[in-house]
């Protein structure tokens, strides 16, 4: 074989496989990211986002919401609704970022009549990143912030030529249509008032908790992950979270946003990376800007200090923190808000 | 500099530009490089020593990329000059296309004059080469493949691991080393594939960087295959200027030290380097020293079980940030209390991690390094996995990875 066919085969190979990945990740368009004429209407899958979407919809009675990732799930509704007096429903969820908490919160207004909505918000929340694809593969879910797509959509054109051929696109792709061809089981893990049964807090373990060692690794996990690239707050978040503050304004919602603490041990890690600190700042005075003592309040509980020692009573590691430390935080959060909490109907 | 270098005879007079050069090349690299690092050890030996102290004065200045390298090929060409190897450059140009050539300029190879220049001279080679270019392909598709489906998936395995290096349990501790061992030499030898056959589509040829370092049978022979072209450039401008082993067993030791004590700190401005260097300086001597007491001879893979651990124990000095991280890991490699954790190697990341190793280990032990494979034999078979390499790790490339001696 000589040279020019070895590099016509080459070139043809590569550019046979760039067209079948692109093909296949153009066809599922699984982030809804890519500018397509056409719609492959596939079902929605059977994931955390449509069975809480489902569990949210059969809660009837439900006054109050709770919003939140992971760090959310320790604030049980039950808890919730003794000490605040209104039925809660979690919509707290691993990952969930302000684009799904905008969807849990126009869906909850969809169905019941929300008085109360706790929003737990993190700085890293206003990090532009793409969308969690377990939201855009929940069709319901994805119309509800339809309008809102362009501002959680990658834009320079570069980073869209190469989400044609990004291998978590394909990934996605292959197993979406997977599930399709083979139909999706899914086990729920979630109680009727979405509070977890599977908590990300390791409860059973929490006598073997080194605080130390598990703040670290969710220091270097967060900083692998999502801290690494993390250079400024994106604007298109920040719409978004203007736009949960809207919605709860028009259906005379309140709500108690609050500034999210992290572990001393977490805390110092920011030290060596003063951006991230800045950051946290901006984010900081970003969120008390919203706040209008009326239906809004903004409650600064990013030192927690006097609240609760920093003990694994009450961390599991270095941003997730038990049902204890959540227990003095709603505590908190009514103190504040004293009679604006909306009383038991 | 380099003209008046080759138009003077007088021997006085080169010795001169010969010291200005060296010096300027040599200060450029010294501000850029050491000069914060010369300043924070001096204010901690003050301190320590009691004289009270101020706050140091840091620049705030960006290391410029693959300063140590061009900085290592200007010297070679004046003092090539110097001592007649070479001839000068007739233009600016032409010394810019050496010193800057873009694919090796940012990590190498080291690449000398006389080994470049008259290539970049012979216009009529210059021409386009359908056999160089399918060469040059190859090259650089398996340089890729070593740097983005090897070296990239132990580095996201390790790397945090490493960060949380004061909790790693024993098996932990060693895999992480034995992680980085392979992470360094596929992605150098990566870059340094892709740069040679980035040359190759030029119609360049490029020096060999890497010849299976890791099959080396003593720590000697490692520095004879690892990082070629910086060993011999050490080896041709400060170990024989330094005397080398002409003069005498215990000069001969000391050379090698300060030889290997300088290349350390040539890849950075922290002792971590230095330590690595002066590492290696002593196994050189050590190995120097062995090879005259007429020992037994031990099996050949004994030889190089032992060199490859060797060589892996002076990485966890070289990958460390600082000196008490390295030693913190070291302590991991006998931590007794913690055995068989595998908490810090996240699950996301065990799996094309262990993958990686299965597939590296044997490589690197019993495959064919990329200058011993036959480029110019093609194939159908070839080309096409030549093609899915490509494809593949470009699908890859949405997650920044830059190349490990970008930083030096």
């Amino acid at each position: 074989m000589n040279a020019k066919k070895f590099l016509l085969t080459f070139f043809a190979s590569v550019l046979v496989l760039f067209g079948a990945i692109s093909f296949v990740n153009t066809l599922v368009n699984p982030l809804r990211t890519l500018p397509m004429p056409w719609s492959l209407n596939l079902p929605s899958e059977k994931n955390d986002y449509f069975v809480k979407f489902k569990l949210l919809e059969k809660a009837r009675g439900t006054k109050a919401l709770i919003l939140g990732s992971s760090r959310a799930e320790s604030f049980l509704p039950s808890r919730f609704e003794d000490l605040m007096g209104l039925k809660t429903f979690s919509a707290a969820l691993g990952g969930a970022g302000a684009p799904a908490k905008l969807a849990f919160l126009r869906k909850a207004n969809q169905h019941h009549k929300i008085e109360f909505i706790f929003y737990l918000s993190d700085f890293y929340e206003l990090k532009k990143r793409e969308i969690d694809p377990k939201l855009l593969y929940q069709e319901e879910m994805s119309l509800l912030i339809k309008p809102e797509l362009k501002d959680i959509s990658i834009t320079p054109w570069t980073d869209r030529l190469l989400h044609y051929i990004d291998h978590r696109l394909l990934e996605n792709s292959i197993n979406f249509l997977g599930r399709f061809f083979r139909g999706a089981t899914f086990e729920t893990g979630f109680f009727p008032d979405g509070s977890t049964k599977r908590s990300i807090v390791p409860i059973l373990d929490k006598n073997r908790i080194v605080l130390k060692e598990a703040s670290d690794r969710t220091f270097n996990e967060y900083m692998a992950n999502t801290f690494f690239d993390f250079y400024e707050l994106s604007e298109g978040r920040k719409r978004i979270i203007q736009k949960i503050v809207n919605t709860a304004k028009v259906n005379n919602s309140t709500l108690a946003i609050i500034l999210s603490p992290y572990h001393p041990y977490f805390e110092n890690r920011f030290q060596k990376h003063t951006h991230l600190i800045r950051l946290k700042e901006e984010w900081r005075q970003f969120m008390l800007k919203l706040h209008d003592g009326k239906s809004v309040f903004v409650i600064d509980l990013t030192d927690t200090s006097k609240l609760f020692p920093p003990s694994k009573t009450y961390w599991a590691d270095g941003v997730h923190f038990y049902k204890e430390a959540s227990e003095k935080i709603i505590k908190e959060v009514k103190k504040v808000l004293g009679a604006k909490v909306p009383t038991k109907h | 500099m380099g003209k008046k270098l080759s138009l003077t005879s007088d021997q006085a007079k080169r010795k001169i530009l010969l010291l200005f050069s060296v010096t300027t090349n040599l200060s450029i690299l010294g501000f850029f490089k050491y000069y914060n690092f010369f300043v924070e050890s001096t204010h901690q030996l003050l301190e320590t020593l009691g004289f009270p102290q101020g706050d140091p004065y840091f620049l705030n200045v960006v290391l410029p990329v693959g300063i140590s390298f061009y900085t290592f090929q200007s010297l070679s060409y004046t003092i090539d000059l110097y001592y007649n190897k070479t001839k000068a450059h007739k233009n600016l140009l032409s010394f810019a296309a050496y010193v800057a050539l873009f694919p090796q300029l940012i990590a190498g190879p080291i690449v000398r004059h006389n080994e470049l220049v008259p290539q970049l001279d012979d216009v009529p080679k210059s021409r386009f080469s359908i056999d160089n270019f399918a060469v040059g392909i190859s090259f650089f598709c398996i340089g890729l493949a070593k740097k983005v489906l090897l070296a990239d998936r132990i580095a996201y395995a390790i790397d945090p691991a490493i960060m949380n290096v004061e909790h790693l349990s024993l098996i932990e501790g060693w895999l992480c080393a034995l992680g980085y061992t392979l992470q360094i030499y596929f992605d150098f030898s990566g870059y340094s594939d892709m740069a040679v056959g980035l040359g190759w589509m030029f119609n360049l040829r490029l020096p060999q960087n890497f010849n299976s370092p890791y099959k080396s049978e003593s720590i000697t022979e490692f520095w004879q295959r690892w990082h070629m072209s910086l060993s011999s450039w050490l080896r041709d401008y400060l170990y024989i200027p330094l005397g080398g082993n002409r003069k005498g067993t215990f000069l001969t030791y000391r050379n090698l030290m300060i030889t290997m004590l300088l290349g350390g700190l040539w890849h950075g401005a922290n002792w971590v380097f230095v330590i690595w260097g002066g590492y290696h300086g002593f196994l050189l001597a050590a190995h120097r020293y062995l090879k005259k007491q007429h020992l037994p001879q031990v099996p050949r893979q004994l030889k190089i079980a032992t060199t490859f651990v060797l060589v892996l124990i002076g990485w966890i000095f070289f990958r460390s940030e600082n000196l008490s991280q390295a030693l913190i890991w070291f302590r991991s490699l006998i931590n007794t209390e913690n055995i068989f954790g595998l908490k810090n190697i996240t699950y996301a990341t065990q799996d094309p991690f262990f993958a990686a190793l299965v597939m590296g280990l044997p490589m690197v032990f019993l495959a064919k390094n990329t200058f011993e494979m036959d480029h110019r034999f093609f194939t159908h078979k070839k080309a096409l996995a030549y093609g899915l390499f490509l494809v593949v790790c470009t699908l890859f490339f949405v997650k920044k990875s830059p190349f490990l001696y970008f930083q030096f």
